[in-house]
Parts: C-alpha cells; sequence; structure tokens
C-alpha cells in the first residue's frame, strides 16, 4: 500500500473483474428465531512472503445467518501453525464474547458455551492444557485469555476437519469452484435468485 | 422494540405493527418524519425483503465501482484473485498514481461490509 505496483493494480483490476461476474452478491440474514451463535477459526501460517507473517480469518454465525467475519494479518510472526491457528482463535474468541455480551444486552438469552470449531488439533490441545509448555511460554497472554474463556463456560472447541472449515475462504486464494462452493455455505446469496423466483412480488 | 439512528436516519425494529405504528406517530408529532416504509436502503446498504429474511447487498455500489475504473470491457472471472500470482513489494514498475489504487482499495474495503468473499483478497492486496 505504501509503494503500490503494476502488478498489484493488476491484482486490484482482477477482483474488480471478479466482482463484475458477481456485483449482486449479498449477505442474508434468515428470519427465523435461532440466537445461538458459532464460531469458525483458521490461519495460513506465514502467508505473507516478505515478513513470514500469518493471515488469521473468522466467520460467526447467528442461527443460520453469517453476522460477523474478518480476514486480518498478524501483528506479529508465529513460530509454527498451531501458534498462528491460536492467535486466529483469541480473535474470534474476543469477538464472540463481545457478541455474546451484545445478546445479553437486547434481552436475549444465547446459549453457552458457544463452538467453535477449529481445523488444528494442537490449537485445541495448548487451549484445553492448563500448562505452559516451552514452546507456549511466549503467546503465554493469548493461553489466558481464551483458557479463561473456556473455563468460565462460555466456549467449547471443537475439531473440524479442513475441507468443512468454513473460515478457509478468508485465509487464502481458493480456485473458482471451492471459492464459490464457500461463499455458498456461508450464506453469501445472489441478489437475482430472489428477484427472479415466483414467490417474489 | 429496538431503534437504530444515524444522524437523521431512523429504523425500528419489531414484531407487532401497531407499537411501530404508535411510536411513529409519536415521533412525527415531535420532530415531523418522513415515513419511508419498509426499510430498502439504510447506510449505504440495500435491504431485499425475500421469503427467508433480508438480503443485504450494496449493488448500487459494486456497479459504480466498477464503471469507475472502466471495467465495462474486462472479462469477468471466478474467483477474486489469481492463485498462481504471487504478489512481492520489490517486482514491478511503481504506478504513476499511488492515490488510484488506494482509493480503489478503499472503495474495496466498504464493499467487504456485505461482501464475505471480498475480504481476504482486500486483506491481501491492502
Amino acid at each position: 500500500m505504501q509503494a503500490p505496483r503494476v502488478p498489484h493494480y493488476n491484482a486490484f483490476l482482477h477482483v474488480l473483474r471478479y466482482n463484475k461476474g458477481q456485483p449482486d452478491l449479498g449477505v442474508l440474514l434468515h428470519k427465523n428465531a435461532d440466537y445461538t451463535l458459532q464460531g469458525y477459526c483458521d490461519s495460513d501460517w506465514a502467508a505473507c512472503p516478505h515478513t513470514r507473517r500469518s493471515v488469521s480469518g473468522y466467520v460467526v454465525f447467528l442461527g443460520e445467518s453469517l453476522i460477523s467475519w474478518k480476514s486480518k494479518k498478524q501483528g506479529t510472526v508465529s513460530l509454527s501453525s498451531a501458534e498462528a491457528e491460536y492467535r486466529s482463535l483469541r480473535r474470534v474468541v474476543a469477538e464472540l464474547s463481545w457478541l455474546n455480551r451484545l445478546l445479553n444486552e437486547l434481552a436475549i438469552s444465547s446459549v453457552c458455551p458457544i463452538p467453535v470449531r477449529c481445523d488444528n488439533q494442537a490449537a485445541i490441545y495448548i487451549a484445553k492444557n492448563p500448562i505452559f509448555h516451552e514452546r507456549t511460554k511466549h503467546i503465554e497472554l493469548d493461553c489466558h485469555f481464551i483458557r479463561e474463556k473456556l473455563m468460565a463456560g462460555l466456549i467449547s472447541l471443537h475439531h473440524i476437519p479442513t475441507k468443512r472449515q468454513l473460515a478457509d475462504v478468508l485465509t487464502k486464494p481458493l480456485t473458482g469452484v471451492l471459492h464459490m462452493d464457500l461463499i455458498g455455505k456461508l450464506g453469501v446469496d445472489l441478489y437475482i435468485s430472489y428477484v427472479n423466483s415466483p414467490s417474489f412480488e | 422494540m429496538f431503534l437504530g439512528v444515524y444522524v437523521d436516519d431512523v429504523i425500528l425494529v419489531r414484531d407487532g405493527e401497531a407499537e411501530i405504528l404508535a411510536l411513529k406517530q409519536y415521533l412525527d408529532q415531535v420532530f415531523k418524519i418522513k415515513d419511508l416504509g419498509l426499510v430498502h436502503y439504510f447506510l449505504g446498504i440495500e435491504v431485499l425483503q425475500v421469503d427467508q429474511g433480508l438480503l443485504l447487498t450494496q449493488r448500487k455500489f459494486a456497479r459504480e465501482l466498477l464503471q469507475e475504473f472502466d471495467c465495462l470491457d474486462l472479462t469477468p472471472v471466478s474467483c477474486p484473485l489469481d492463485i498462481t500470482c504471487k504478489l512481492t513489494a520489490e517486482e514491478g514498475e511503481f504506478l504513476d498514481n499511488p492515490f488510484l489504487y488506494r482509493k480503489g482499495i478503499g472503495k474495496l474495503n466498504f464493499l467487504t461490509n456485505t461482501r464475505p468473499d471480498l475480504a481476504f483478497a482486500v486483506q491481501h492486496l491492502s
């Protein structure tokens, strides 16, 4: 961003070409009264070729509706994929604890623990095991935060196979078919599919 | 009842039309409001009422963005980023007008409000 070059601009035009094909996509908010939260988090370890920082991504669902998502390059270098995953886990847990409080404020009782799905077993083990190890002592703050929320019963951690990981699309570039498949599962829908349906007034 | 206020735009949320009507009448007495009916445009986001719920889009903004960057002749592609293309900070010529690029990325960033499919691409390019 400080010094953009021609390849960057070409990549930007590529995004616009994609957008040209799909300008009518939007997020569908379902009207059913399902107030259960759930989160998915993923990371791409050492994704940036220069700084070797990782990318974290998460999605949060309220019932069937996608309400929150984020794709962000992490601020520091992670030494292992588990550590990168753990940092993205911290982000989604922070988001969930805020959303949980917001729902309570709106007088909606949410179901705790909120399931958080992550495709890295090691990261889940770090959260569940209350002992600090050689390789986690430098991410102590993140460890304490997630463990505290886990102990307090706000979240529960579950493993999910990578191919069912919905946050994948926010951490790495995917090919066309896989990309469309995943965003379809996220509840990103085409405007046109509703306008042409017979039920539309 | 929930009341969302942005400067002089207000949305009311509640099941039960009578209460909404009563509040609107009260607000009209005090402030003189213009009733636009069901929400269809708020904070630059278009709201479409469908059977399953609400569909949030930024169709107008997405189209204007394409026009602004002269994309009418470009062919559409099926994914936001070219997966074979590796971007680095050292290769290629500098852009003559970096502001144009920054402006474009800023606009794409606004578009991610309703487009999670673009979130990674925008993150990658900024």
